[in-house]
């Protein structure tokens, strides 16, 4: 199987069974869902479990797939929705201290805290739909008419969750003193 | 131009990933301390997305994933063959039941016809007079095949139930009765002087010709039957 095959080809031969376009599938697009699981849950074991949901989801699902349009929204929903599921079912407590951000790099501010850890903090703070809004748009790169697709809802909602994020993020990090490097 | 107006346009141009101000807004944030603020606190959150680390997951994620997959289309294939008999629920089973109940009264209806036109096939013709002569004419509703195969069932036991019967009357009589080129034994004009015991009084002054009605209605009735049969 060649490599640069198309998405096309690539679910075809998912949908076939063929184990390599499967692994080649789960490659293909892991970074996109582990990145959006991660930054949506905050812990890399939650992440990598709900990932590996997403992707049993998706290749159970794989025939519905519009070929028509683009395959990476579709994961992305499915992502989307299996982390809000997650989060619901959590209740959205909040993260146990001895477990935030285990992902995060050691690398330290003198002061103990480091930037990036204050950024996910400053996210986990926010509301699960601005968060999704904010990590669609700011992660992966989408438009908002494509992130308004992945969340299934109109456009306006979705500049509106992202002004909120951005505002509240922003507010977020003033206070903590991101600014001031 | 308003802060609001400025919030709302800074806004937009962060929505299309533009990072800078156009010089309108450029000069309302210059002499507003507020707006000035709110736009360096964008562009600090804006330097901390660009420093976004990039995150990959564990390598065996894949692995999982593909492992995860082969046992559960492995146990989806299992459950679909262990359940293929239980799958069938009560209703179902009530169903075919019912149905198969359904089937055997048609198949058993169907043979019957049959049978019954074969056997009663030749019957109508020759029949049909005589039963007609016996049916009172009191209705005008058309006689069906099945209503006529149910008439002749009737009348074949109803000549049949009247041969056994009359022909234990004729045993009964002829052993009671003298033979036909016999004297008559006693005297019709004083029965009561020298009948034997064993002759039936009533029947006695009658015996030749109630002999020969028997036997003649007798060979009618079998005449009938063996040309129905």
């Amino acid at each position: 199987m060649n490599v640069d095959v198309s998405e096309v080809e690539l679910v075809q031969g998912c949908l076939a069974g063929e184990v390599a376009c499967q692994r080649q599938f789960v490659e293909r697009f892991e970074g996109m869902i582990f990145g959006l699981c991660l930054r949506m849950l905050g812990r890399r074991h939650d992440a990598e479990d709900v990932a590996q949901e997403v992707f049993l989801r998706a290749f159970r699902n794989l025939h519905r797939w519009d070929r028509e349009r683009p395959l990476r929204p579709w994961l992305l929903t499915i992502a989307a929705n299996r982390c809000r599921t997650h989060l619901e079912e959590r209740g959205r407590r909040p993260i146990p201290t001895d477990l935030q951000a285990d992902w995060l790099p050691e690398r330290r501010r003198p002061d103990g805290r480091d930037d990036a850890e204050e950024f996910q903090q400053a996210l986990a703070t926010l509301r699960p739909e601005y968060q999704q809004c904010f990590v669609l748009f700011y992660q992966q790169e989408l438009s908002v008419q494509e992130v308004a697709e992945v969340l299934d809802c109109p456009d306006g909602t979705v500049k509106t969750w992202l002004h909120r994020a951005r505002k509240e993020m922003a507010e977020y990090l003033r206070k903590r003193g991101i600014d001031q490097d | 131009m308003t802060c609001l107006d400025f919030e709302n346009r800074v806004h937009e141009l962060l929505d299309h990933r533009q990072t800078e101000l156009p010089d309108e807004l450029s000069a309302h944030a210059a002499h507003c301390a507020a707006c000035h603020d709110l736009w360096r606190d964008l562009q600090q959150l804006q330097h901390a997305v660009e420093a976004w680390q990039a995150v990959s997951p564990t390598a065996a994620l894949a692995d999982a994933v593909l492992q995860r997959l082969t046992v559960e289309f492995k146990t989806t294939a299992d459950t679909q063959i262990v359940t293929t008999r239980p799958a069938c629920s009560p209703l179902t089973g009530f169903m075919v039941l019912l149905a198969s109940a359904a089937a055997l009264l048609v198949a058993l209806g169907i043979g019957w016809r049959f049978s019954s036109n074969a056997t009663y096939a030749n019957r109508q013709s020759s029949s049909a007079t005589a039963v007609a002569a016996n049916q009172p004419a009191t209705s005008s509703a058309p006689v069906t095949d099945r209503q006529l195969d149910v008439l002749l069932h009737d009348a074949r036991d109803a000549y049949v139930a009247l041969a056994s019967q009359a022909w234990q009357e004729v045993s009964t009589t002829n052993m009671l009765l003298p033979p036909a080129d016999a004297a008559t034994p006693f005297n019709v004009d004083d029965p009561a002087a020298s009948v034997p015991e064993t002759l039936s009084r009533p029947l006695a002054p009658y015996g030749r010709e109630l002999r020969d009605a028997v036997d003649s209605w007798l060979q009618q009735v079998f005449q009938n039957q063996d040309s129905s049969t």
